[in-house]
């Protein structure tokens, strides 16, 4: 409920794995900016055990800036605002700090029903810890010891077809029963059941009385229908209650709050909707955090966000490692002395100082290396979601977007400008040409939590101070074939002046375009190159906008190729480095 | 403007307080206000049995689900093999339907058509591992152990708690610990390491039968060599090479041949519970409590930096620069300066220090 008075001034907290970033927005000049910000250590773990002691420290910080006065003498945010400035209109927060939801899959064939609870888990803050399929050939006892053994918090049972018969899932609930007798009550997971609602009655009896049961619509309804949505939702409302509400500090947090505090993916996969809807285009948020990625995606008014959960720069280092496999990390390391095992001890290293900030060479390189391993792991599990058809001409590859917004500490505050877009080119493998902005205050992460209370001070926050044009893109597909030209561009100035280029396959190419400028740029691709088309070889003229970097033409093709070999590979990626501006 | 920092404990004297819990459910043996012995038992419990699931329905075959009206036993009883869990009656003289318990165990769950029996299994002592004194006792779950000790609590650690005699395998924190350093004097020891470890020094520590290591580093090629070792590894400051920083060399040299204890911890990333090394004390004094800490960075705090070109430095805070100080990778960042052991003065990014107490 949001109190019945005109809200000019707001502060939006953003409460990550490891920082806090608290935000003031108010009323310039009748239009909504963002007037300041402080930031601080999130203080969920002990001895703080609080997240409200950092809120309230990053507020400070913008007290002193301000030299206004947020908070009263117990240090509540003072609402709504008084006449000699003192306080805020409203409080809004998100919260990404905390652990994801473990799940355990519970299902009668892969690549069914199992299947299509994985797409939806992809786009939850959940990670799989374990399934138990009937389908495979391990006794009972071997299911109820890994349950016992894993203690999920929820487990999601699928399977089934609509009017199909109901025996096997009356196995596999006797198999989670008899599993949850074997827990202490507080212990138990939360039952999910998307699977042949004909089972639905049958299952609830079975474990009335021992599990909390949370019935949806079948996840797989038929063989070739997939319907995911209700079940994406109950695990979205899971992750609140069970994960996010239970933070230490929540009620507090949320007692100052008039709308529902949201979780920190929810609330930019809001800002990137509404970025998509208001400009009419297809975008995608990237960010990755110290323990989740995010891929919040829009293409023809279609959201996906992919949530690569665990995986991170910080506390999810060691996670990517696994994941990734350390070889396909090490191998974008080009620090001096340096072997596999040196990365693989910077990135552990890193996890137990999440906080920490890289200032070697082999400190900096390894987190970019995570980095873009974290974005490519999320990418491939989240690819099977995005829309396929004209705008997804190639099944392997991310969609067509028009604008792609690069957000979160870690992109936008490397070292240099080059290095975080050389990050997310490597981790994302975009394609076609888009516009590439950066969120370099962090703002765009509250903003879909702050709209929930005044959506014009999100837009016009989104508009005037979220987002900073960095350039444009060209990212053709194609195979790099030594020794012949990938693409002849001529690019024509607003003044009239002309630079005609000619692309060597396997370059990145900045060439200057300034920020508030626009050009008109003819591309005529060779018979090896796709401009997005789904053509190779066809050529297009597209208006392009410039920004701090520039247009960004990134011909190494699609899917990107890191050599094998250490000495070329070395040396190709010192080519890329350079043609960025590392 | 200040910032909050973690705080690493390395201090010569504390009062602390340590929960000892036994894994599952079993038996207290020590009472409030007894003095345990490292080696003192104060606990049992059972490990988890083997599970086997008997499928009543389909052995009485009972054409309903549902056993309750057939059941000779019931959830908890601890049952012998071949005693009758269920039995079916059934008319005209013919003998009953009976299931048989296939194992000796505890049914441990019934549900409408199976019956879960958990097989007997193995007692297990859980030791106190701390010199100190009973302050608190949880039936059937642990105890409270006061101790007045030395504290350094590590980064990262593998294994199961542990106590023995310290003793030194390397003269100086940054040497590396080699198989030839690892001799007789560490035969059921806590060994202290230095910078790092090689592989055969870990084997050979195994072969002394070693009750612990302490080492400034780990290379991450020998994590899961060190996760295989029956005695458990502390890590100081990081993974891969890193000299075991002053403070907590200094500490660790002052009490060779005492007994201590080291905890590796619990590495789960939301819910981590640090590495330590307790090293009780014989003192009379009152050594100043565990406190709630105060995290703030201030003018003045000893602190180490964990990361970047001075990472393994201790030293204390002298000034906070007004303005972000600029760091040849090309960063510009919020510092503070520090006045390290040997006297230097360095800057460094408030994100990459953790206050000593």
């Amino acid at each position: 409920m949001v109190d019945n008075y005109t809200i000019e001034s707001i502060l939006a907290a953003d409460c990550g794995t490891t920082t806090t970033r608290v935000f003031l927005l108010d009323l310039v000049d009748d239009q909504y900016r963002l007037v300041a910000q402080g930031a601080a250590p999130t203080t969920i773990a002990a001895p703080h055990n609080d997240i409200i002691i950092g809120v309230v420290q990053a507020i400070r910080q913008i007290e002193d800036l301000t030299q206004r006065k947020f908070l009263d003498t117990e240090t509540k945010v003072i609402r709504p605002e008084r006449t000699d400035g003192t306080g805020v209109d409203a409080f809004v927060a998100s919260v990404s700090a905390g652990a994801p939801l473990r799940l355990l899959l519970a299902g009668l064939i892969p690549e069914v029903s199992i299947a299509s609870a994985r797409r939806a888990v992809s786009q939850a803050n959940a990670l799989v810890e374990g399934s138990v399929l009937l389908s495979d050939s391990r006794r009972p006892e071997a299911h109820v010891d890994l349950i016992r053994r894993l203690k999920p918090e929820a487990i999601v049972m699928v399977g089934g077809t609509e009017g199909g018969a109901v025996d096997g899932l009356r196995a596999l609930a006797d198999i989670i029963t008899l599993a949850c007798q074997l827990l202490r009550r507080e212990n138990r997971p939360e039952l999910v059941f998307a699977g042949n609602i004909e089972a639905r009655s049958l299952i609830a009896e079975k474990v009335a009385g021992l599990m909390n049961f949370h019935p949806v619509d079948n996840a797989r309804p038929s063989l070739d229908e997939e319907e995911i949505g209700p079940l994406l939702e109950e695990l979205e409302h899971l992750y609140s209650d069970f994960k996010v509400a239970r933070v230490p500090g929540f009620g507090r947090l949320s007692a100052w709050s008039p709308v529902t505090v949201l979780p920190g993916s929810k609330s930019y996969s809001q800002t990137i909707q509404f970025l998509a809807e208001s400009l009419g285009l297809n975008v995608v948020g990237v960010s990755v955090g110290s323990t989740q990625t995010i891929l919040a995606s829009v293409v023809d008014g279609d959201a996906v966000t992919g949530i690569g959960a665990g995986w991170g720069v910080g506390l999810g280092a060691e996670r990517v490692l696994r994941d990734a496999a350390p070889e396909r990390v090490s191998r974008w390391v080009l620090a001096e002395d340096t072997t596999p095992t040196d990365v693989v001890d910077a990135a552990l290293t890193k996890a137990l100082y999440p906080y920490s900030i890289g200032l070697t060479p082999l400190e900096v390189e390894t987190e970019q290396a995570i980095g873009r391993e974290a974005l490519r792991l999320t990418a491939e599990r989240t690819r099977s979601l995005w829309p396929g058809g004209s705008y997804q001409p190639y099944a392997d590859l991310p969609p067509l977007w028009d604008l792609i917004v690069m957000s979160g500490k870690f992109l936008t505050s490397q070292p240099t400008l080059g290095q975080g877009v050389m990050t997310l080119l490597d981790g994302l493998q975009p394609i076609g040409v888009c516009t590439l902005v950066m969120d370099s205050t962090g703002v765009a992460e509250t903003l879909g939590v702050v709209a929930a209370v005044q959506p014009l001070a999100a837009a016009q926050v989104l508009e005037h101070d979220g987002l900073v044009t960095l350039g444009t893109l060209v990212c053709p597909v194609g195979t790099v074939r030594e020794g012949e030209v990938a693409m002849r561009a001529k690019l024509t100035y607003p003044d009239k002046e002309v630079l005609d280029l000619e692309i060597a396959p396997g370059t990145v190419e900045v060439i200057p375009l300034s920020p508030g400028q626009k050009a008109s740029l003819e591309l005529r691709p060779s018979r090896q190159f796709d401009i997005g088309w789904g053509y190779k070889g066809r050529g297009a003229v597209a208006e392009v906008e410039g920004g701090i970097l520039g247009l960004v033409i990134d011909a190494r093709g699609r899917p990107l190729q890191v050599p094998e070999d250490d000495e070329e590979r070395a040396r190709v990626l010192q080519r890329w480095r350079w043609g960025i501006g590392y | 403007m200040r910032t909050f920092s973690t705080v690493t404990r390395i201090t010569p004297a504390t009062l602390l307080r340590r929960d000892r819990m036994l894994p599952r459910r079993g038996e207290v043996l020590v009472n409030m206000g007894d003095r345990v012995d490292a080696v003192d038992i104060i606990g049992t419990y059972r490990r988890p049995g083997r599970l086997v699931v008997v499928d009543a329905a389909s052995t009485l075959r009972l054409r309903k689900r549902g056993l309750s009206g057939y059941l000779q036993k019931q959830a908890g009883e601890t049952v012998a093999q071949g005693d009758v869990l269920a039995s079916q009656p059934r008319l005209r003289g013919l003998f009953p339907r009976v299931l048989r318990s296939p194992a000796r165990g505890q049914i441990v769950a019934i549900t409408d058509s199976q019956i879960v029996l958990e097989t007997e299994s193995d007692e297990v002592s859980v030791r106190a591992h701390i010199r100190g004194r009973i302050i608190s006792v949880m039936p059937e779950r642990g105890v409270a152990i006061e101790t007045v000790a030395s504290l350094i609590q590590g980064v990262w650690g593998v294994g199961e708690v542990s106590h023995g005699v310290l003793r030194a395998a390397v003269e100086v924190p940054d040497a590396i610990l080699t198989e030839a350093g690892v001799d007789v004097s560490c035969l059921g020891a806590i060994v202290v390491g230095g910078a790092g470890v090689t592989k055969e020094a870990l084997e050979q520590a195994e072969k002394m039968q070693a009750r612990g290591l302490i080492i400034g580093g780990l290379s991450s090629s020998l994590m899961d060599k060190a996760a295989s070792l029956p005695f458990p590894v502390l890590v100081t400051e990081g993974i891969g090479e890193h000299p075991v920083n002053a403070l907590v060399f200094d500490i660790l040299m002052q009490h060779l041949a005492e007994e201590v204890s080291l905890d590796p911890g619990d590495l789960n990333p939301w819910r981590p519970r640090r590495p330590e090394v307790v090293i009780p004390l014989s003192t009379a004094d009152a050594p100043p409590s565990e406190v709630e800490l105060d995290t703030m960075l201030n003018l003045g705090n000893t602190v180490r930096v964990v990361r970047g070109p001075h990472k393994g430095v201790t030293g204390s805070i002298v000034r906070f620069p007004e303005h972000p100080v600029y760091y040849e990778i090309g960063l510009s960042l919020e510092s503070a300066e520090i006045q390290t052991q040997s006297g230097e003065h360095i800057f460094v990014p408030v994100s990459n220090v953790e206050i000593v107490r």
